[in-house]
């Protein structure tokens, strides 16, 4: 069986797309095959040039199939992106991923979202991503994380996924030849992933995943 | 990983998740009460000039029971209610 990542979150533009993506990457050049699942029927499904596999599962009855093919599928990683706006689509979502994740912004409303989710996903890790990685800046946002970390304790994934200007490469262009920070932040993403997802699973993380 | 029962079941409980209202709909409630009409005596509207002394007195007296009761009652509403104890 692959391993099962939901990305979630009710706040749209938080990042789930773009760490879904970044994981996925960060899985193949740890030379692990991914899949991508695409759920957000808003989205456009985007499959040309990327380097793992790319599935359309807006429609609920094949998301389903899916994920119990997953099943039988012998190693790698699932990776679900979730849409905005759909708190009960990602509570059920949250019950069948092996680990839910939930990106947020370095601002308030972001912040606030992200608590709503942890309470409504009990399972569910908050994870700092498009951080800024200014000294001043990441100074003032790291309060968001300090009271998150606070009122929720070993549920907020350490450290940030910082902001990087080539993570547009993701979404717009082809991946082909990714970019060397987008590589080593693809990297940074999956390890610190891995790390949680072992915590979560022992003996199913990355080493049983190649 | 929870493992689904079967495909269906699981399409069926993501597909009524993706469709679920984001707020849920307002529960059942009582109609509210409609609030009681106050009904006015008509009235009509006069212009009177009261001598100096006269609407000083009235005007003291409308300051006290405004102290007295913490409510605002004007000279109009003491001239008024001294009309209608002479009628």
């Amino acid at each position: 069986m692959s391993r099962f990542v939901y990305i979630g979150g009710r706040k749209g533009g938080c990042g789930k797309t773009t760490t879904a993506h970044l994981l996925c990457l960060g899985a193949i050049l740890h030379r692990q095959p991914a899949t991508y699942v695409l759920t957000d029927p808003e989205k456009k499904l985007k499959t040309e040039g990327r380097p793992y596999g790319v599935i359309d599962g807006k429609n609920p009855a094949i998301l389903a199939q899916i994920i119990a093919a997953n099943a039988n599928v012998a190693n790698g990683w699932l990776i679900v992106d979730g849409g905005g706006n759909r708190p009960a689509f990602d509570a059920a979502m949250a019950e069948q991923a092996d680990l839910c994740l939930l990106p947020f912004g370095d601002d308030d409303e972001m912040t606030d979202c992200v608590k709503k989710d942890l309470e409504a996903m009990p399972g569910g890790l908050a994870w700092p991503v498009n951080w800024p990685s200014n000294r001043l800046a990441a100074a003032e946002a790291q309060r968001h994380i300090d009271g998150l970390t606070q009122a929720y304790p070993l549920r907020v994934i350490l450290p940030p996924i910082l902001d990087v200007r080539s993570s547009k490469e993701l979404l717009n262009q082809s991946l082909e030849n990714p970019s060397t920070p987008l590589r080593a932040a693809a990297r940074r993403a999956f390890e610190v992933m891995t790390d949680r997802y072992d915590e979560r699973v022992p003996g199913q993380g990355a080493a049983a995943a190649e | 990983m929870r493992k689904p029962t079967n495909v269906e079941d699981l399409a069926a409980k993501l597909s009524a998740a993706a469709h679920a209202p984001l707020v849920a709909p307002p529960q059942d409630e009582a109609a509210p009460k409609p609030r009681p009409q106050r009904t006015r005596e008509a009235s009509i509207p006069v212009f009177i000039r009261l001598p100096g002394k006269l609407h000083a007195r009235y005007e003291a007296e409308a300051v006290a029971r405004t102290k007295v009761s913490g409510k605002g009652v004007t000279i109009q509403q003491v001239i008024i209610e001294k009309l209608e104890g002479g009628l």
